[in-house]
């Protein structure tokens, strides 16, 4: 599938069938594509790691519930945005959830304009999670290239040491070190020390990120 | 003794006679002699013979002297026989017994004292040893003596011998042996008497010192001038100082403390005078280990056996341990005071059969004020529940305590509620007294009135909460089809408005919507039949029935505001048409406005009739009839209207929902003044049969 529409992909779990039917209906007036699920272990067996969307989920289901789900989601880290939808409103709850990373918590009956916005919303965080998502497992892909030599040269020269002070430190000549040094910069597919630099914190800043948090 | 007597006088004649007889014949020879000298004269004469008379007269010389002689050795004879004879009569009238043994110690002769003393006649005793008669006991002790006497020794011991009744008499021997007798002359003597005169003494003794030992009480003697005469055990034990430290003691005596030898002297002087207390007086001492012990002195004077005063007898007991015990007995007693005054309990007793109150706490005391002890329980007020069973004084041997009564009574002026546990039980004195408790449960008995009240409400609107349940459940499953019908229409206008119409998906999600339309409809017809279920459901109930459910639940709330609630209800009434709950709770209704109403009626004139009659064939007339203030006309008009009340926490919304009750069960609820002063609230109701 092309980017413009997995970009606009919609996952619908409800029990009800008329609910998934309908609002199928309703949201592919609206451009977007659809997928429903019965239940939400139907819904996990379906979701790959970096499939991203929106996924509307009913509250009160059978077996799962919505909420459940949503902390299951939430702990495979999945670039996924999360919208509620509930029979009647229990306020505690929908914070809780909204603290949690849910995009909204929409009580039946909702308009189809708020609904349309709230899809657009996710769909915009879950674009921006896949993004991030990918960034991070490139970073971490180029790092898994370096060798063992390569890794502790380029943690050192990111902790701001000189070559002459990383060649002291691991034993070795400056010749060496500058060796390793281009090999490193040419691995993390960096222009410039300060790129090197930025793309690390990056990563730890991302690692320390809860999931869901855009910024 | 006496009877031997003429026996032995004759034998003491014999002598005489035999002296005169000698005499007689002495005189007889001289006569001879004299005439035979006659005759030689005569013969002389003749000149015979001269010589034959001199020969004539020494023959009667001779003759005479020979007979003296004869008659003084008969006169001899017979002192020696007289001599012997008293020795005889000393040997046989001796009081003590007299015998001459063998050698081998068997009785060869006894005296009649053996008879006398023992009862064996001289023939039973003859040939028998001393061993044969003596006790076991002193066998050993004789056996040796004799074999002493064997050796030509004079024996002395004391053995009991056996009489002919097999008793023993105490006997005291002394035996002399005689050597060339080859005898023992032995010689007891009866010393029974003196013997159990001994006993008797030593057993007086051993009784008087026993009783002396075993005595607790200690017992001290002085004489007039003070010194101490005489001590017991127990008085040495008491003070601590032996017999020989006492005895002769003047005061002032070991035992005085120091800190108080005034007081001493004072009571010694008390006493030496006999100014003492017949109840005695109490003392402190000092044992010799320096303890003080507190004792108490009874005192008597000590009269000797010649009737002569001469000291003072003092019987002495250590109260100490008398007088911890009954510290430790007032400690408790002031602490179990103190924890029945301090209950909030009012607590009670009075005599069963006179009613006087015997003991009050301070909580039954602020109640029937602080004088109640005294007084009659009835004159006091204070409630007597009725016992169940037959008021019979209790019979004397029966169980008790036994109890009473427990349960709940008010109090008539105060209108306060206790909990009242009465017991019939023992009073110290033995008398039979009831001992009540009472607890104060006014807030208890209304929160449980008002408990009470809440559940009958409860009940009341309990189909109602179901519904309200029920209906939220409903609504929201209606939200379902409800939500999809707006999702179809809406995505049918996304598709209109962008041009892609595809008419058989449009007829598709047309039907879609129109089932989801009826699916709603089905989920509305489920709430219809849920909330006519809901319905009041009327069905024939006796009437006493929902009467007394009714007064069931106002009974607490009437007794907290002294109101007497009557029912009358005609008996063989047939069954009503109606919902239960539903009159139960106009009833209740009216009997709590009635209670109300009465607020200020004096507590005794407080009650509310519900009656029962029969207007006609086909309907039955409740009247709820009160004793209160009435109503004016004007509030007669508006009663029944919506938010109007008398009452100033009221709603107004009573009597409007009770007579649409009535008037839901085809009946009518009618209000009329009691001409006895009040208010009379009637509503009748169709008879099932009809």
């Amino acid at each position: 599938m092309n980017g413009m529409e997995e970009g606009r992909l919609v996952h619908v779990v409800d029990d009800d069938e008329a609910m998934r039917d309908s609002l199928q209906w309703l949201l592919e007036g609206k451009g977007h594509r659809v997928r429903t699920y019965p239940d939400a272990a139907s819904f996990l067996a379906t979701i790959g790691a970096q499939d991203g969307g929106c996924v509307l989920l009913d509250v009160r289901m059978p077996g799962m519930s919505g909420l459940e789900l949503f902390e299951e989601l939430r702990r495979r880290e999945l670039p996924l945005a999360v919208i509620f939808i509930t029979g009647h409103g229990d306020i505690p709850m929908a914070v809780r959830m909204l603290r949690k990373g849910a995009v909204d918590f929409l009580e039946k009956p909702f308009s189809d304009v708020q609904l349309i916005d709230r899809i657009e919303e996710a769909l915009g965080r879950s674009r921006t999670l896949r993004e991030r998502q990918r960034r991070r497992l490139e970073i971490e892909r180029r790092l898994a290239s370096l060798s063992q030599r390569e890794r502790e040269v380029l943690l050192l020269i990111v902790a701001g040491r000189l070559n002459k002070q990383v060649a002291d430190d691991l034993g070795i000549s400056i010749k060496t070190v500058e060796v390793y040094r281009a090999r490193v910069m040419e691995k993390m597919a960096s222009e410039s020390l300060a790129e090197l630099v930025q793309t690390m914190t990056w990563l730890e800043e991302e690692h320390a990120r809860p999931w869901g948090q855009l910024a | 003794m006496k009877t031997s007597l003429p026996v032995s006088s004759s034998r003491d004649d014999a002598p005489l006679r035999f002296g005169a007889a000698a005499a007689l014949f002495a005189l007889i020879m001289l006569g001879a002699g004299a005439m035979l000298y006659q005759w030689g004269a005569s013969q002389a004469a003749t000149g015979a013979s001269a010589e034959m008379l001199t020969m004539l007269l020494v023959i009667a010389a001779l003759g005479s002297w020979v007979i003296v002689l004869l008659v003084r050795a008969r006169q001899q004879g017979l002192a020696l026989k007289r001599l012997e004879r008293e020795r005889d009569r000393l040997f046989h009238f001796s009081l003590d017994l007299l015998a001459v043994l063998g050698q081998d110690g068997k009785v060869l002769r006894c005296n009649a004292a053996f008879p006398r003393v023992l009862g064996y006649t001289e023939r039973m005793l003859q040939g028998k040893s001393l061993i044969d008669l003596v006790h076991r006991d002193d066998l050993a002790e004789t056996m040796s003596a004799l074999r002493r006497l064997s050796s030509g020794e004079a024996v002395e011991f004391v053995a009991r011998v056996r009489d002919i009744t097999g008793e023993y008499r105490w006997l005291s021997w002394r035996i002399n042996p005689v050597a060339d007798e080859n005898a023992s002359y032995a010689i007891a003597h009866d010393i029974t008497q003196v013997k159990q005169t001994e006993q008797a003494l030593q057993a007086e003794m051993a009784f008087r010192r026993a009783m002396e030992e075993s005595l607790v009480t200690g017992l001290r003697a002085i004489d007039l001038q003070g010194r101490i005469i005489y001590v017991n055990p127990a008085f040495c034990r008491l003070v601590g100082f032996t017999e020989e430290e006492l005895l002769g003691c003047g005061p002032p005596f070991p035992y005085w403390p120091e800190e108080s030898l005034e007081t001493c002297w004072e009571s010694l002087r008390m006493t030496l005078s006999g100014r003492f207390p017949p109840e005695g007086f109490d003392m402190r001492i000092r044992r010799k280990d320096g303890e003080r012990l507190d004792v108490r002195f009874y005192l008597s004077p000590l009269i000797d056996g010649e009737g002569r005063h001469t000291g003072w007898m003092a019987a002495v007991t250590d109260v100490t341990e008398a007088r911890r015990v009954r510290a430790a007995l007032e400690a408790a007693q002031r602490r179990f005071a103190a924890v029945l005054e301090g209950l909030d309990a009012a607590v009670f007793v009075a005599d069963w059969e006179s009613d006087e109150i015997l003991f009050a706490n301070r909580a039954f005391k602020r109640i029937y004020g602080f004088d109640a002890v005294g007084q009659r329980a009835a004159t006091l007020g204070v409630p007597r529940p009725i016992s169940s069973e037959p008021e019979d004084a209790p019979a004397d041997e029966e169980a008790l305590p036994r109890e009473r009564f427990d349960g709940e009574v008010q109090h008539p002026e105060s209108g306060r509620w206790y909990h009242v546990h009465e017991q019939l039980t023992r009073w110290v004195d033995g008398r039979i007294v009831r001992m009540a408790i009472a607890t104060d449960i006014t807030v208890h008995q209304h929160l449980r009135a008002l408990e009470l009240q809440r559940q009958a409400q409860l009940q009341q609107t309990a189909r109602l909460i179901t519904m309200g349940e029920m209906a939220s459940t409903l609504a929201h499953e209606l939200n379902q089809p409800l939500a999809a019908i707006a999702n179809y229409c809406r995505g049918g206008i996304s598709r209109l408005e962008q041009g892609r119409l595809d008419e058989a998906a449009v007829r598709a999600v047309l039907e879609k919507a129109a089932t989801q339309a009826e699916r709603a409809g089905s989920i509305l017809n489920r709430i219809r039949d849920f909330v006519r279920k809901s319905e009041p459901r009327r069905e024939a109930v006796p009437l006493a029935a929902i009467v007394e459910g009714a007064v069931e639940i106002m009974t607490p709330e009437a007794k907290r505001h002294n109101v007497r609630l009557l029912v009358e209800i005609p008996e063989a009434l047939p069954p009503v048409r109606a919902d239960q709950i539903l009159i139960e709770q106009v009833l209740v209704n009216l009997i709590r406005n009635g209670i109300e109403a009465m607020a200020r009626t004096r507590p005794a004139a407080r009650q509310i009739r519900v009656q029962a009659t029969r207007p006609d064939e086909r309907h039955v007339a409740v009247a709820v009839i009160d004793r209160g203030r009435g109503l004016s006309p004007e509030e007669r008009e508006q009663i029944f209207t919506s938010f109007f009340t008398t009452k100033p926490d009221g709603l107004g919304m009573g009597l409007k929902i009770c007579r649409s009750i009535v008037e839901f069960h085809e009946g009518r609820l009618m209000v009329e003044d009691n001409p006895q002063g009040g208010t009379v609230f009637r509503f009748t109701l169709p008879l099932e049969e009809c």
